[in-house]
């Protein structure tokens, strides 16, 4: 029943933890264990694909015997070869290429050292990273070798491989090396891509005096109010660099936040509680360890998005979900030491794994149950690439929810040419329009706020949500289940605030939460005299699903198939199927199925003004004289001599235009550009409408006015015109568009001059008609009353017999 | 645009290394270009550019500073280098936004001559070539400065080796072509068709009209059905073609949400429109080879007359039915001429019939506010039929067919599809029992709105012989293009009425497999090869009850 599954693929592959200390990156977790079952990364050491050595180790479970030994001894020349070539440049470099072949936990002895006595040499003579020339440097300590000689006991030669170390057919060295950038990237995107896969990170690294987090009191802020914030999840507006701290924290409808607020732990705070806390989790062997320190840390995700996708989709889940995630993980370790403390124990877990030789399945249920870390990667992985929320806990204190927001409606039908979102909300009714919201920004900010004239429409039943907010707890889920009880799809927002005594912004902020993470939907009330079509977008394929789950939520009604078969052919209201008022509760509620199913969509009218020939010959007319008086009396005021200049000009256009009134559009273009801009009087305007009619075709046209409440001076003029024209009614002296003529209200003949200007911002092709009611607080019959004087024609009943000089609107009737 | 080359080698020496950069100065400082800031710190992207060997071998990219870095990183292993090994890399700097995909292949190819030439000549090796001088550093500069410019590039290396290429764009793959489809040309297949063509593309060219169907095309050219999909999908990823429905005069339409940023705003759109669909711009018949279609619109001779020949370039190139060019005869005519005319009136005008105002003493004639008007008067519900009976005289002059591919092909029109869908309950008896909803929606009103009632339209439209026939059995020019010789009532009355006394042409269990709601009615006709008329009297006809649902 919920198509609310995001259509759009997230593409996600895998996830990988690296971190960095002292000892050099580390590959800590990766999930899933054999992402891809088919490697699309050919490990060949020569170019070409014709190479002795190709093998593509397709899968990196089956660590062959043979290609094991093929690797081996390869490589075990390699390193004869660098370590020869290393000794006779200098001790140091000697002595770091065998440094680093322990540094590196591979088993095989040989089998990452050729590469890696080759590359980090060369890395580190070019590279300026002091990260990496710490790393270089530190080599000597005494401890730092017992460190890691200690850490891996078992770095025997001749061990195989176990399966995990290797991620996508390439063995975890050559990942550490790649997936650990250098400080330039610190909270940034690090980007990197090999062949068709992206590799995507926001590495974090310690500041140079060891902490994870500016000291910050600078900036008084308080940071109660950040999490207010961050409760709902979606307000953060990007990274404003001051919110870099709030991670979006929205516990799975706003459960537990407010711990976290209170962990502002200074980081000192936070390191002695590191080496405090490590004890309780580690064994002895990882005492030596005790001095090192993480310098890096880069959650990277993997992803494979279509080629003609690639930078939507790695936008999507980098703003969505890995900034995120990774700034949570960096509150954390700023906080805890909760990264490097979960990756040693991750690490622990792995090497005691490699002792006993543990299945890749064991192993990877153990880590998951024993780190939290590991979980919330898991976590991420598999919610995530299903499209779903993600619900993270880092620690008891600190949950989070990731999701990359899906599309919930679109005013695009495709065509046989594209790719179709079936079940897709077909509508162009998204929330905040500009009319709707005129304070808004025209370039939709993605999660402002819910214009007041909207309903919620609950994408479970109430009761299921209800639960799962009681459930999660959390400070806003009172507030939620109160408002989620009063809450109706046929009430808007202002109306429910009425009616319950919700503040509006509280319902508006609620409601919008219950969107954002996919509960509900902002839709217009659902009304019975507004028109539903089955939806030209709705999946068909799923109709055999969809009529058992409607059989059972309305099984005394009729089926979903005979529901849509009445409401194809002509569109009429809703009310007509309603066979009795008894029946109109449980007709809503089976038009809120349907429209939360995406099986049909409101039908929506949309007008503009027309103005004929007649209109534009008489406002026409009308200048020329108005033109001609003008002329008369500045013959009269001739003394006046500020106005010569302008005279002189006027006097030239109006000769001008004269004789361009034949159409010749070259001397039109020259003549009323240059001169016209600046001037403001009136009469300046007018001449410029003037020189617009000159073109005799426009007049013997009908043609739309576009935009009335941004009517340029000849488009008001029409609209005077057309409004003296309506009958009934003393002539206006002076036709101001604004000012309401002065006439009784129950005069029904004359309603439509009455509202003519309250209607006319709405008769721009843009704004459903059906909004008027809602927004002008207007009895919808009254309203419908007037739009069909105006020419509307809606539904069957024909035209009613009206004066043409009324029937100025066109109407189109669409989603 | 590609902001820089570089070639970049691993030095026994210096380790990764930058032997020639374009433009100079771009990846590291030059002493030969001062004042060139680097676009990038090489440092921070050398263990890319010069990866470990398990890693060469494949396309590596990298963004950093707002430039992505495509290279292709290359290891030969031989005794005549030093360490037995020489790593390469030719990499192309963009811009980190810009679309990067079609260098891809660039990249690639590029490593792979290179590796070529290594090995035949060491061509890389033996360049000792100072920066930016040299042969491989005029090749990165030739190969820049010509796909840039020229998007393709063809530089000779030796006697022997050439570097050719060009940039494709990559379009997405079209989805699958159906047989019930209607592919039209969006450009003149004549002006690039050659003998070398696919024969099967050769064979149905001529056939695609916007018109046939693709199962119709497929017979009329005698290709294979499965070919002839191929052939169109190939024609469809290129942009050649747009995609149809079979016009017919039961087929519903209705405005999407495009109308009023489209159609209804956009006054270049109206005339574009106008040109399009009047009669009087109609182009010659249409003279494929072998095609067996009569003349489809022949210009009324009212409205040549007073004018001057059928003539206007004028025609959007984007929306010409595949015609023969059209001589323009005329260099100039009169704006308004583009304006279809209206019909004589015969009744008292109704109220939707636009510019009833001849107060100017001009031809009556439909203007663009007319056009959107009419096009504003389609509807869910009600067929092109039942919608030309209501405008006929507006739509006088204006070939029907075209006005409504012009508005599907915008995207400001969508077909409203039948699906059938068969409940479990039996049929009901001829006339609805009232309690069902669909009787709810009865013809009480306007008639035909129920699903059902479609064909029982009463035939008193002066086209509907001409839709008869169109719907008839589907036969290569039955689908005539606006049909507008039935405007008189000449034909009528005489066809169709056959299958009444036919035999089931197709059993239940066959036409029970279309009835799960996922077939449209434009499908289930071209497979079961009948007419929409005769799949709705099937429909009344199946034992167990049928709802059709318009979507």
């Amino acid at each position: 029943m919920s198509s609310i599954a995001r259509p759009p693929d997230p593409c996600l592959v895998a996830i990988i933890l690296i971190v960095r200390s002292r000892t050099g990156p580390r590959l800590v977790f990766h999930y899933p264990p054999n992402p891809l079952s088919e490697s699309r990364i050919k490990t060949t050491t020569k170019g070409g694909r014709r190479v002795s050595r190709t093998r593509t180790r397709s899968k990196n479970t089956d660590s062959s015997s043979s290609s094991e030994s093929g690797l081996s001894s390869d490589e075990d020349e390699d390193e004869r070869e660098t370590q020869s070539h290393a000794g006779g440049s200098s001790v140091l470099a000697g002595r770091r290429a065998s440094n680093f072949g322990l540094d590196d936990h591979l088993p095989a002895a040989a089998s990452p050292a050729g590469g890696e006595t080759q590359r980090p040499a060369s890395l580190g003579s070019t590279r300026g990273s002091s990260a990496r020339k710490r790393a270089a440097g530190t080599d000597p300590d005494p401890d730092d070798d017992a460190g890691t000689a200690s850490d891996r006991p078992d770095d025997g030669p001749g061990r195989s491989r176990p399966p995990w170390e290797s991620l996508l057919g390439v063995p975890g060295s050559v990942w550490e090396k790649l997936l650990s950038p250098s400080r330039s990237w610190h909270k940034r995107r690090f980007e990197v891509g090999i062949n068709d896969l992206a590799l995507i990170g926001w590495p974090v690294f310690v500041r140079e005096d060891g902490s994870w987090r500016k000291q910050r009191r600078k900036k008084q802020k308080k940071p109660r109010a950040e999490w207010d914030g961050g409760e709902l999840g979606h307000n953060d507006s990007a990274d404003e660099g001051k919110k870099d701290e709030q991670f979006v924290t929205s516990p799975d409808l706003g459960a537990s936040v407010a711990s976290i607020a209170e962990s502002l732990t200074s980081p000192t705070d936070s390191k002695r509680g590191s080496a405090s806390g490590r004890p309780g989790k580690s064994d002895e062997s990882l005492d030596p360890e005790d001095k090192d320190h993480m310098t890096m840390f880069n959650v990277v995700f993997v992803v494979d998005p279509p080629l003609l996708e690639y930078s939507m989709r790695v936008k999507e889940i980098y703003e969505n979900i890995i900034k995120k995630f990774a700034k949570a993980l960096k509150w954390e370790q700023a906080r805890t030491d909760y990264v490097w403390k979960e990756s040693q124990h991750i690490l622990q877990v792995r090497r005691r794994a490699r002792e006993t030789k543990t299945s890749t399945h064991n192993l990877y249920s153990e880590l998951i149950s024993q780190s939290s870390l590991a979980r919330a990667i898991y976590t991420v992985y598999s919610s995530i690439s299903a499209s779903k929320i993600a619900s993270v806990s880092l620690s008891p204190d600190v949950s989070i929810s990731l999701q990359i927001p899906p599309l919930t409606s679109t005013p695009y039908l495709t065509g046989p040419m594209d790719k179709a979102y079936p079940g897709l909300w077909l509508t162009t009714a998204d929330s905040a329009t500009p009319v709707d919201d005129p304070s808004a920004d025209e370039n939709n900010v993605p999660h402002q706020v819910l214009a007041k004239h909207f309903a919620l429409l609950l994408l479970d039943s109430e009761a299921a949500i209800v639960k799962d907010i009681e459930a999660s707890g959390g400070t806003l889920a009172p507030a939620l289940a109160h408002y989620i009880r009063c809450s109706k799809p046929t009430k808007s927002f202002a109306q429910i605030s009425v009616s319950s005594g919700i503040p509006l912004p509280h319902i508006q902020m609620l409601s919008s939460h219950l969107v954002y993470w996919r509960r509900a939907r902002a839709i217009p009330p659902i009304h019975q005299r507004d028109t539903y079509i089955v939806s030209p977008n709705c999946d068909l394929s799923k109709l055999e699903i969809a009529t058992i789950a409607y059989q059972e939520a309305f099984p005394t009604y009729p089926s979903l198939p005979k529901m849509l078969s009445t409401l194809s052919g002509t569109p009429r209201p809703y009310s007509n199927f309603i066979p009795s008022k008894d029946h109109k509760e449980i007709y809503f509620t089976i038009l809120a199925w349907l429209l939360r199913g995406g099986w049909v969509t409101q039908l929506r009218t949309f007008a503009r003004i027309k103005v004929s020939p007649e209109i534009k010959m008489a406002v026409e007319m009308a200048l020329r004289k108005e033109e001609v008086e003008r002329y008369l009396s500045k013959g009269n005021s001739n003394s006046i001599s500020v106005d010569e200049d302008d005279d002189s000009d006027s006097d030239d256009e109006h000769d001008d235009a004269n004789s361009s009134s034949s159409s010749s559009l070259a001397s039109h273009g020259s003549g009323d550009e240059t001169p016209m801009p600046n001037r403001v009087d009136p009469h300046a305007q007018l001449r410029s409408s003037h020189k617009l009619l000159d073109q005799s075709t426009a007049l013997r046209l009908s043609s739309f006015i576009l935009s009335p409440h941004r009517a340029s001076p000849l488009e008001s003029r029409w609209l005077d015109e057309i409004f003296s024209r309506f009958p009934d009614n003393p002539r206006p002296v002076q036709g101001d568009e604004n000012a309401s003529p002065d006439i009784t209200p129950n005069d029904s003949l004359a309603l439509h001059k009455k509202y003519w200007p309250v209607f006319l911002k709405y008769f721009n092709g843009y704004d459903a008609l059906e909004k008027i009611s809602v927004r002008e607080n207007l009895k919808r019959k009254l309203v419908w009353q007037v739009l069909m004087r105006l020419g509307l024609v809606t539904g069957p009943l024909g035209a009613m017999d009206l004066g043409a000089r009324e029937q100025v609107l066109v109407g189109v009737r669409h989603w | 645009m590609i902001k820089a080359i570089f070639y970049s080698k691993f030095d026994t020496i210096e380790g990764p290394k930058v032997v020639h950069q374009v433009p100079d100065g771009a990846i590291v400082p030059s002493p030969t270009a001062p004042s060139q800031p680097p676009f990038l710190t090489f440092s921070d992207v050398s263990f890319f550019v010069i990866p470990r060997q398990e890693l060469c071998g494949n396309l590596l990219q990298v963004c950093t500073n707002g430039y992505r870095i495509l290279g292709y990183p290359i290891c030969m292993k031989s005794v005549r280098y030093d360490r037995n090994e020489f790593i390469f890399n030719f990499c192309i700097v963009l811009a980190e936004e810009e679309d990067f995909s079609t260098y891809k292949s660039v990249v690639q190819k590029v490593a792979d001559l290179m590796h070529g030439l290594e090995e035949q000549n060491g061509f890389l090796s033996r360049d000792f070539s100072k920066s930016g001088e040299g042969k491989v550093y005029s090749l990165c500069e030739m190969l820049m400065e010509d796909l840039n410019n020229y998007c393709e590039c063809m530089i000779p290396i030796d006697e022997l080796n050439t570097l050719n290429i060009k940039l494709f764009p990559i379009y997405p793959s079209p989805p699958a072509v159906k047989a019930w489809q209607v592919p039209l040309f969006t450009l003149r297949y004549q002006a690039f068709m050659d003998e070398n063509w696919d024969l099967t593309m050769q064979r149905i060219v001529p056939h695609i009209n916007g018109v046939n169907s693709v199962r119709i095309i497929s017979v009329l050219a005698d290709t294979d059905f499965s070919l002839t999909c191929r052939a169109l999908r190939h024609l469809l990823y290129y942009g050649c073609l747009f995609i149809l429905d079979i016009f017919s005069f039961s087929a519903i339409y209705a405005p999407t949400a495009q109308f009023s940023p489209t159609i209804g705003s956009d006054e270049a759109m109206q005339l574009e429109c106008a040109r399009y669909v009047n009669l009087r711009f109609a182009p010659h018949p249409p003279t494929g080879p072998s095609s067996p279609l009569p003349p489809t619109l022949i210009p009324t001779p009212s409205a040549n007359s007073s004018t001057n020949g059928s003539g206007t370039a004028h025609l959007s190139s984007s929306l010409t039915d595949p015609t023969p060019s059209l001589v323009r005869e005329e260099s100039r005519f009169d704006a308004e001429e583009i304006w279809p005319l209206l019909g004589t009136e015969e009744t008292p005008s109704t109220t939707t019939s636009p510019a009833s105002t001849n107060t100017l003493h001009k031809p009556a004639i439909v203007d663009g506010a007319s056009l959107v008007e009419l096009y504003a008067s389609l509807k869910q519900g009600q067929s092109v039929k039942q919608w030309y009976a209501a405008h006929s005289r507006s739509l006088a002059n204006i070939d029907i067919r075209r006005f409504i591919t012009f508005g599907v092909i915008k995207g400001f029109l969508y077909r409203v599809h039948k699906y059938a869908c068969a409940t479990s309950q039996p049929a009901p008896p001829p006339r609805a029992s009232p309690f069902t909803p669909t009787a709810l929606s009865s013809r009480a009103t306007t008639g035909n709105n129920t699903p059902y009632a479609v064909s029982s339209v009463s035939e008193d439209a002066p086209i509907s012989a001409v839709a008869r026939r169109e719907s008839s059995r589907e036969r290569a020019g039955s689908v005539v293009s606006g049909g507008r010789s039935g405007n008189g009532n000449g034909s009528a009355g005489a066809p169709s009425a056959f299958w009444e006394e036919e035999d089931e042409i197709v059993e239940d269990e066959v036409l029970g497999k279309y009835l799960d709601g996922t077939h449209c009615f434009d499908q289930v006709c071209t497979e079961l090869e009948m007419s929409e008329r005769e799949l709705t009297a099937r429909l009344k006809r199946y034992p167990w009850e049928v709802l059709i649902l318009h979507r």
